[in-house]
């Protein structure tokens, strides 16, 4: 019978995977990087990263100047960026 | 069916989410209906475009249309069309019509005897000033439409009065050339939040003013913990829902020396407040209350 170590980061499997990934952690941090859109503000051209669950509508700020802008996607999923209406006087519940 | 239980698929369904802003509640709103596994059509009102002499059916807009606009009269509007093409919203045209302007809501809760603050409106700042002195200061002064405690100012003395009034009268908008005044209610620093679905209070929450401030909007940083839910803050809040027409609303009240008085009724509510305080999935008893509806 085969005895398999109790202790799961004894087991050989998961030294491999520790390894992998040691080995190729530029790789694996470039693509989790690509996966996050990135949008150009139109104020101050900082770079302004999309968070991964944005959804339609949603509002993001540029981390530079602060100027607030609401997301869109159009029909290749791309993101655009347009200048946030500003609170108006009827806004509210 | 406990909170944030899923239901059985319910592919047919259709709803309808008309926003103009994706704020917390919206997105929450969104995750519970895929969670339980509804049809949700996103609108973004900023796109619509209504042509007034065509006919926009459930196979468009959904079986029914959860408005979440966060401009009043954008929402209103686009409710008033849908609904006239027989569609069914949630709130409908009439609540949020009167939850959207505080003295027509003030109306419909005296008219249900709804206790409510001492309430009087004048259109012209010379009247204003007369009504104080009569009543006295300090009271409070709202803009008729609006929300987050913007613009409401206590009115300390008659110098500050004719200061806010001239102010009003300088900023142009002809909502505030309507004085909407109240007595200052002697409460502790908060208020109860009741939030109403039908005929069911659903959570109650306090919302307390931040230090050295007096007003309890969570948007200008109220802190909110839970609040028990008794028989008579309960009674109020269903008869000042069933006052303004019903559906999910958000009953603000005050705890005055004579017992609860509700101050506003709001339409479009938010409630990342409320779930925090409380642990309930807001957003999952909105969409169940929209399938009961439904069902109906």
């Amino acid at each position: 019978m085969v005895s398999y170590p109790t202790k799961f980061w004894k087991r050989k499997s998961f030294k491999l995977i520790v390894l992998y990934a040691f080995k190729n952690h530029k790789k694996i941090l470039q693509v989790e990087s690509q996966n996050r859109m990135k949008c150009r503000c139109s104020e101050c051209d900082s770079e302004i990263t999309i968070p991964k669950d944005a959804v339609e509508g949603e509002i993001v700020t540029c981390p530079d100047c602060g100027l607030e802008f609401e997301l869109s996607f159009d029909k290749d999923g791309k993101c655009n960026l347009k200048i946030a209406e500003i609170v108006g006087e009827d806004w509210g519940e | 069916m406990k909170t944030g239980e899923s239901e059985k698929p319910s592919l047919a369904k259709k709803l309808s989410i008309v926003f103009d802003r994706t704020r917390w509640e919206e997105k929450a709103l969104i995750k519970a209906a895929r969670r339980k596994r509804i049809q949700t059509n996103l609108i973004d009102a900023k796109n619509i475009c209504f042509d007034l002499n065509a006919r926009y059916d459930a196979e468009a807009y959904g079986d029914v249309v959860l408005q979440r606009c966060i401009s009043y009269f954008r929402g209103l509007h686009i409710t008033a069309v849908l609904e006239r093409n027989g569609l069914q919203v949630v709130n409908s045209f009439d609540t949020s019509l009167v939850c959207g302007n505080k003295l027509f809501t003030s109306l419909a809760l005296a008219k249900a005897k709804v206790p409510t603050p001492e309430t009087y409106v004048t259109f012209t700042p010379e009247a204003a000033l007369d009504v104080l002195d009569k009543i006295g200061y300090p009271a409070v002064i709202k803009p008729v439409i609006g929300s987050w405690g913007r613009l409401v100012s206590p009115i300390k003395d008659r110098a500050t009065a004719e200061a806010i009034l001239e102010h009003r009268e300088q900023m142009g908008s002809s909502l505030l050339q309507i004085h909407y005044i109240q007595e200052m209610v002697k409460r502790p620093p908060r208020d109860i939040r009741m939030i109403v679905m039908g005929d069911e209070v659903v959570v109650a929450i306090y919302r307390s003013a931040p230090a050295d401030t007096w007003r309890t909007n969570v948007a200008l940083g109220a802190t909110t913990t839970k609040c028990p839910i008794t028989h008579q803050l309960e009674e109020i809040a269903l008869k000042a829902a069933r006052a303004v027409g019903g559906g999910v609303l958000a009953v603000d009240s005050m705890e005055s020396p004579n017992g609860p008085v509700v101050h506003e009724v709001n339409s479009t509510i938010e409630f990342r407040g409320a779930a925090a305080a409380t642990g309930v999935d807001i957003a999952a008893r909105i969409i169940d209350h929209l399938l009961n509806i439904l069902k109906k």
